[in-house]
């Protein structure tokens, strides 16, 4: 058990590695480090900040999920959140409404809320692991079936949608940027300002009820406010699936799990695995691009064999 | 007994006596490019099918049947039509024609690499339906519009297929065969034809000119701010350069005005 100053320190620590590796995002090409012209910089501040904004709201989602479920197996990807919010924006974009400002993230957290009631609906009562997973991944087919039947009547619209299904750090638009990491920041601080209920949560419910805390309703306000993190996420980045599973479990190797310090670092190492998953997505093949979200998925799957056998 | 009558239903099932023509050419049309090109030669008696993509000239809509979409095309609606010789393009068709295949159909696929290749495929397709004579009249024409078109010099191009993410059309397409002969040299040189590349890719290749054929110039601009350093030219009709049929000669024209003015205005 790390003291309150060592878990300050390996914060603090993480806070400059994540620096560090969005300040090489910014100038760590396919040739190597170099001092990039304005309009590439320019596009790789873009690309960094979506990266570290997505990674770091699909962390702090999936420490909320993880808790609140007391499923080290939930992730907005593996609980059907991130394909709700997508096919939520399918249909903003089947029904030709434009990608600015704050429609398309609130609407995909809108989306991705009522996907996981869905889940946890189908689930039943219990919340068993293998339950919430397989009803995740039941509503996940629905969803991107959904999602297959828009885009084949509106077939312009095919290969942007499908990219977009598999995870693209690429959105340039400033407003919809700001729009959806604002939505991301102020779920994240709630998350983070609800840290005392989470912790007596993880401790288990009789205690949390002990404490005063009103089970039920802080457990909605928790999972409400980690689908719309997700959405606002969603909704610059596509669904980038296990870096809301990921960064918890790494993080909570470093700092263990008291959620006051769990959010902050899992964060962080969200931001940073999506955004050195994103580098090996733009250079590997250089100049052709892999959707960062199989890269990301390459590394979870595995990740996720290893939780569930653990 | 329950032989006989497996058998009897096989011989009077339409998708199986579909397979010979009972009068004359029955041709089913696969591909807008091959429409054009049969109207355009006055072929289109023959013509019994079309797909919901082919709407030049604009009565070939109104004249013929649909079967469906130009990938997915309805086996039942092919059936029906009992065609005797179904035309494709190939490229993007792949799982259809092999369908088509199994089923029996005598399928052909027209998928010109260049404008040489174009004209021989003109030619076949006038000497299949019976009208040779029509088709060497439209090769010659268009030989002599594209012959009349002038060349830019030194110049290179970005065909853009797809906004975002970001595709463009490599030196292996007709689109690419085109440019190539009013003098615009493609940079994306890939192994594939639509390979997706990376936006810096494009900004540090300062090509002169990104055509697109996948969007507007507002939503390109949109979509990539940051790419500034290329003149942009988009045709006023795409269909006229992405598809391998009589009106490329027009498009070519337009892109060379296009490029000529974007030129004048810098």
């Amino acid at each position: 058990m790390r003291g309150r100053k060592d878990l300050l320190l390996i914060l603090t620590g993480a806070a400059i590695a994540g620096a560090a590796v969005f300040c090489l995002s910014l100038y760590l090409g396919p040739e190597g480090l170099s001092m990039p012209g304005d309009e590439i910089l320019r596009l790789r501040i873009m690309r960094a900040l979506c990266g570290a904004g997505t990674g770091a709201a699909l962390a702090a989602a999936g420490v909320a999920y993880q808790t609140v479920l007391a499923n080290p197996l939930a992730d907005p990807y593996l609980l059907g959140s991130s394909s709700g919010a997508a096919a939520g924006i399918a249909a903003l974009s089947f029904f030709g409404v434009s990608r600015a400002g704050l429609i398309f993230p609130l609407t995909a957290g809108l989306c991705s809320c009522l996907t996981v009631a869905a889940v946890l609906k189908i689930a039943g009562r219990s919340f068993s692991k293998k339950n919430i997973i397989l009803s995740g991944v039941a509503v996940n087919l629905f969803l991107s079936a959904a999602v297959i039947f828009m885009v084949s009547i509106r077939k312009k619209e095919f290969f942007s949608v499908m990219y977009f299904m598999m995870g693209d750090l690429g959105e340039t638009r400033l407003s919809l940027i700001a729009a959806a990491l604002m939505i991301a920041a102020a779920g994240s601080l709630f998350l983070f300002a609800k840290s005392r209920f989470l912790n007596a949560l993880a401790a288990g419910k009789t205690l949390s009820r002990q404490l005063g805390c009103d089970w039920k309703k802080e457990s909605l306000a928790a999972l409400a406010a980690a689908s719309v993190i997700t959405g606002a996420a969603v909704s610059i980045s596509g669904t980038i699936g296990f870096i809301g599973l990921m960064a918890p479990h790494i993080a909570r190797k470093f700092v263990g799990s008291d959620v006051r310090f769990l959010m902050p670092a899992a964060a962080v190492s969200g931001a940073a695995l999506l955004m050195i998953s994103d580098f090996a997505a733009k250079n590997i093949l250089f100049p052709q691009e892999i959707p960062v979200g199989v890269i990301t998925s390459m590394l979870g799957a595995p990740f996720f064999l290893w939780i569930y056998k653990k | 007994m329950l032989i006989l009558i497996f058998l009897s239903a096989l011989i009077i099932a339409p998708g199986c006596s579909s397979r010979k023509a009972p009068e004359g050419l029955r041709v089913v049309s696969l591909s807008p490019a091959i429409t054009e090109i049969i109207y355009a030669i006055g072929a289109e008696n023959a013509l019994y099918g079309i797909t919901n993509h082919c709407n030049w000239p604009p009565k070939a809509s109104r004249e013929k049947e649909s079967v469906g979409d130009f990938s997915f095309p309805s086996m039942e609606k092919i059936a029906l039509i009992q065609p005797s010789l179904i035309l494709a393009a190939g490229d993007g068709q792949g799982k259809a024609i092999s369908h088509l295949i199994n089923a029996g159909y005598d399928v052909r696929v027209f998928h010109p690499a260049d404008i040489a290749e174009l004209f021989a495929h003109i030619m076949e397709i006038g000497r299949i339906l019976g009208k040779t004579n029509n088709a060497s009249e439209l090769v010659k024409n268009m030989k002599k519009e594209i012959s009349s078109i002038p060349k830019l010099k030194n110049k290179s191009v970005f065909i853009e297929v797809c906004p975002k993410p970001l595709i463009a059309a490599s030196d292996k397409t007709f689109l690419s065969a085109i440019c190539e002969r009013i003098g615009l040299r493609n940079i994306a040189v890939f192994q594939n034809s639509y390979p997706g590349v990376n936006a810096e890719w494009l900004i540090r290749k300062k090509p002169d000119y990104i055509l697109l054929t996948g969007c507007s110039e507002e939503e390109f601009r949109a979509l990539h701010p940051y790419i500034k350093n290329s003149k942009i030219i988009r045709p006023s009709d795409i269909d006229m350069i992405v598809r391998p049929g009589p009106r490329i000669t027009r498009g070519m024209r337009e892109i060379y005005y296009l490029a000529e003015d974007a030129e004048k205005k810098q």
